[in-house]
């Protein structure tokens, strides 16, 4: 064979093994399926990546997806609870597992992530995630839940029974109604645009607090920061004892108080106002604040 | 704890006075004013000094008083307060020995409800028209025609 | 309608004369003191169960009151590790302080941060003590574990605890100014909890990993 021949011809082989090498640790798809109870649990962990969770009227769970490289699939668990996630092989190049499981729609759910996406819809069951930065979206029904994020974002739109939020830098967006929610954040803006809400509680320390709704009758809404600045907006006939402790304070486009200045010589000042009708059982709201401002209106 | 028994002690007895002419029943009234008390100290925080303590201390009580008695007209399928124009049957209320002339306090204990109210309010603790609407949930005007109402049964029973 | 039209004028003022001479106080029942004293007591017991059992169940604890036994973390034996002290030191912590510090009727597992309105200073530094105490435990134990910490949890928790760390001094030193001041008591009370709660999440997420 010429020269010239036998070097195209090392050439392309090794051009051939070269190209086809990597698909050894590539990534993997997978097809796995476990029966579950209706009321069964199941706890999925994937560090990487994406979840999708999606409820389905099925007495079994259906994991369909890739693996990414440097990981593998674990799982079992009887029809009581499966427990099923991705875990690195030693490798310290895991990359992104992309995960879609169908479970029994009232199944408990448990999510636990350092940074994969997750995303939950058409789920009715109780749900629990924790993740380190990724993010959470959550459609759908479920009865109570509770999830945590880091730095990534929440946005819910969901009216469970019992809803509590975590977030350090994450903003946390909820649309819902809630007989009872907390939700929480070091410094991510929180914007809740609720229907009804009976017991709240929102917390931040310099993230900004967005509140819009209704709040049931007997209702106890409370809003803390330490400098995040509070908005809220009020539905037109709203009945509520709106009580205030803040630097400055502007309701209706009336401002009460002193205007905000950037240096606070002396505690908050209190603001007590009643909107709409005022009668025994008219829901308070108290909103407390060191340093922010407080602008309420009505819509 | 030992502040808020001081502030009990400090305004007790205005509370009781405002409990007894509002519930009648003694029984009632002592309930009431435990009631008002555990509200305020669940309260307290909302408590912003716009007022005297002592008219924030009077809106919870009629606050609880009426909160209770919706309640417990809830149970006895009453007609609305506000068009109440019956007199009450109330028990166990100050002394009746026939002897006695028929006294202010026992006349007020025998108005209707909603004149009693009205009564006790406007003309023993002097909160104005707005103030008592703006404690009971009624219209001004309606607290109006109901102080008309129980000065017309008081003087009746006075003559 | 026209009072003065429809009534004698003389009658009419006599009446109200006779209102104003009422006796603006009526002592109360001598019993009525214990009675609402007990009953506060007791609002504020039964408003540490839910508290504790709520708390409990964001911890890494089977809660066999609970009516699901899940579990919430993998099964460790972390109870014997300082991690798992200062988790229960902070969850017991935060309850027992609801006793301490009794709080508004709010939502349970995160109540509004209300100390009430006639805890004495001195108590209150107790509290918050106890608070810096607890926070401190949970801190020293991230802070061993720093380099196997996720990168984005390290730098957060960097971020979020000087946040936070600011906010409390902030409000401590207004405290000082106004140590009667219960709106200012009850913003630090809530910038504690944050802190614990940031630093008990971590140490929680760190575990999955």
């Amino acid at each position: 064979m010429p020269v010239r021949t036998r070097f195209l011809t090392w050439f392309t082989a090794l051009a051939v093994l070269l190209m086809y090498a990597p698909l050894s640790d590539a990534q993997q798809a997978v097809t796995r399926g476990w029966p579950l109870n209706a009321d069964g649990s199941l706890k999925i962990y994937n560090d990487v990546g994406t979840i999708r969770v999606i409820g389905w009227d099925r007495d079994s769970i259906a994991v369909m997806g890739t693996i990414g490289t440097g990981g593998s699939m674990f799982g079992g668990g009887d029809r009581a609870g499966v427990k099923f996630g991705i875990e690195g092989n030693g490798s310290k190049n895991l990359t992104a597992s992309d995960l879609v499981v169908h479970v029994p729609a009232r199944a408990r759910v448990w999510i636990r992530s350092a940074s994969a996406t997750i995303d939950v819809s058409a789920y009715a069951g109780p749900l629990d995630i924790a993740s380190v930065s990724g993010s959470v979206k959550i459609q759908g029904t479920p009865t109570e839940v509770r999830a945590e994020s880091m730095n990534g974002t929440l946005d819910v739109t969901a009216s469970p029974a019992y809803l509590r939020l975590k977030s350090a830098t994450g903003a946390i967006t909820w649309n819902g109604s809630s007989d009872d929610v907390g939700i929480t954040t070091v410094s991510g803006r929180m914007t809740v645009n609720a229907g009804t809400v009976h017991r709240g509680r929102f917390e931040s320390i310099d993230g900004e607090v967005r509140y819009r709704g209704s709040i049931g009758a007997n209702g106890t809404i409370a809003v803390d920061t330490h400098s995040g600045n509070v908005l809220l907006a009020f539905t037109k006939g709203t009945n509520v004892q709106l009580d205030v402790s803040a630097r400055g304070c502007e309701l209706f486009g009336v401002p009460l108080g002193q205007e905000r200045v950037a240096k606070i010589p002396h505690p908050p000042k209190g603001f007590y106002k009643t909107l709409g009708k005022p009668s025994p059982v008219s829901p308070s709201f108290t909103v407390r604040t060191y340093k922010g401002y407080v602008t309420a209106v009505v819509q | 704890m030992q502040a808020f028994e001081r502030l009990y002690q400090q305004h007790a007895g205005r509370v009781n006075a405002l409990c007894r002419r509002l519930a009648v029943d003694v029984n009632r009234a002592d309930e009431l004013m435990q009631d008002v008390f555990v509200r305020a100290w669940e309260k307290l925080e909302s408590f912003r000094g716009e007022s005297s303590l002592d008219s924030w201390l009077h809106r919870v009580t009629v606050n609880v008083f009426l909160a209770a008695d919706r309640g417990d007209r809830r149970r006895r399928a009453h007609e609305d307060i506000a068009d109440d124009d019956t007199y009450e049957h109330t028990a166990n209320t100050a002394s009746s020995d026939p002897g006695d002339r028929i006294d202010l306090e026992r006349a007020i204990a025998a108005l209707p409800q909603g004149a009693r109210v009205a009564f006790v309010l406007h003309d023993i603790e002097g909160y104005s028209y707005e103030e008592i609407a703006a404690m009971s949930g009624i219209a001004a005007a309606t607290v109006r025609v109901q102080l008309h109402r129980a000065r017309r049964h008081l003087m009746e029973a006075l003559q | 309608m026209n009072d003065h039209e429809e009534f004698d004028e003389t009658a009419l003022t006599a009446l109200r004369e006779a209102a104003q001479a009422l006796p603006r106080e009526i002592a109360p029942n001598p019993a009525a003191w214990a009675n609402i004293r007990d009953r506060i007591e007791h609002t504020r017991v039964r408003e540490l169960v839910p508290v504790a059992n709520a708390e409990a169940k964001e911890t890494s604890v089977t809660v066999a009151a609970e009516k699901s036994t899940r579990v919430l973390q993998p099964t460790r034996t972390w109870l014997r590790s300082t991690r798992g002290a200062a988790l229960i030191a902070a969850t017991l912590f935060m309850a027992v302080t609801t006793l301490v510090v009794p709080r508004e009727d709010g939502v349970d597992g995160a109540r509004p941060g209300a100390l009430a309105a006639d805890t004495a200073p001195a108590e209150m530094s107790t509290v918050f003590a106890r608070y810096d105490g607890a926070a401190t435990d949970l801190q020293n134990d991230l802070e061993r574990r720093r380099p196997q910490l996720h990168p984005a949890m390290v730098a957060v928790l960097d971020s979020c605890l000087h946040t936070l760390n600011e906010a409390i001094d902030d409000t401590q030193r207004a405290l000082k100014d106004a140590p009667d001041n219960a709106t200012i008591a009850g913003l630090l009370e809530v910038a504690y909890q944050q802190k614990l709660d940031l630093l008990r999440r971590a140490t929680e997420l760190s575990e999955s990993f």
